[in-house]
């Protein structure tokens, strides 16, 4: 690694590097994963989850795999 | 779509309890399961830059916070536990699990929960150890008095003797020798219940603030 200079950029993980800090981040993973699944234009919530959301293994509903 | 969510949540604490959960019911999707999957990417699209922060700091004092959602899945009635250390002011390690046993009280949940995260702390003591920084009483902040008490005093209440696994008291070795001190904290500044529960939107908001330093945008 230390040939390829400064880490920047591995496995989708973005690390930004300067003198004070260190970000790591995975924005452009996540960007192309809403492309991917064709949810570039879907609407934008708040949470990832509603809170009195309750999944369960014994929904009848409609399969989808 | 679950297997691509699980890797993100490398840099994304805010969605790891969520992708957890959808992930127990991978063997046989519905479209409910789907829809709380889509809504994470709702979610995802208004936060992609979210990642991890590290400022220079001279500040290495251990925490750690636990919490639990006592028999929260709904199938099986087993607890969900959460946790997350801090290296100063800054995230570490973080992690929402399901516990392999099924408690019979909350306190009991509690205590697993702090349990099994203890190990994680005394890992990362030892590697702070490799760079001569010696923590000790390293404060672990749990929402649950009981289990509080349970860790400090050796005697086995009797319901206490009987549910919990013999496993989980090696906590008490640790508290007694003063390497691990747990404290309460108020459910407010729980900062764990991130990982163990869907919050609402004020509580969320709240909890991300305070890992603001950990989450940049």
């Amino acid at each position: 690694m230390s040939m390829m200079g400064e880490l920047k950029f591995f496995l989708g993980i973005q690390i930004n590097q300067n003198k004070d800090e260190v970000y790591v981040h995975q924005t452009k993973y996540t960007k192309e994963l809403l492309k991917k699944f064709k949810l570039k234009d879907c609407k934008v919530m708040n949470t990832p989850m509603h809170p009195t959301c309750i999944l369960s293994k014994e929904d009848t509903g409609l399969k989808v795999d | 779509m679950i297997g691509s969510l699980l890797y993100l949540t490398a840099s994304r604490s805010d969605i790891l309890f969520n992708v957890c959960l959808c992930a127990r019911f991978q063997s046989d999707p519905r479209k409910s399961h789907l829809t709380a999957v889509k809504r994470i990417f709702r979610y995802l699209k208004g936060t992609t830059n979210i990642g991890l922060l590290y400022k220079k700091s001279l500040d290495y004092k251990l925490v750690g916070f636990c919490d639990v959602d006592y028999a929260g899945d709904r199938i099986e009635r087993k607890s969900t536990s959460g946790n997350c250390h801090f290296l100063g002011e800054y995230l570490i390690s973080w992690a929402s699990k399901i516990q392999a046993t099924i408690a019979m009280f909350t306190a009991e949940a509690e205590y697993i929960s702090a349990a099994s995260y203890c190990t994680q702390l005394l890992w990362m003591k030892h590697q702070l150890e490799d760079y001569q920084i010696n923590a000790n009483n390293i404060p672990i902040y749990c929402d649950n008095t009981t289990a509080i008490c349970l860790s400090k005093n050796p005697i086995l209440h009797s319901r206490a003797k009987h549910n919990i696994e013999i496993k989980h008291h090696f906590i008490r070795v640790y508290v007694q020798k003063g390497i691990l001190d747990i404290q309460f904290i108020d459910i407010e500044h729980q900062w764990a219940d991130i990982f163990t529960k869907p919050l609402t939107v004020e509580k969320f908001d709240f909890i991300k603030k305070k890992f603001e330093h950990a989450l940049c945008v």
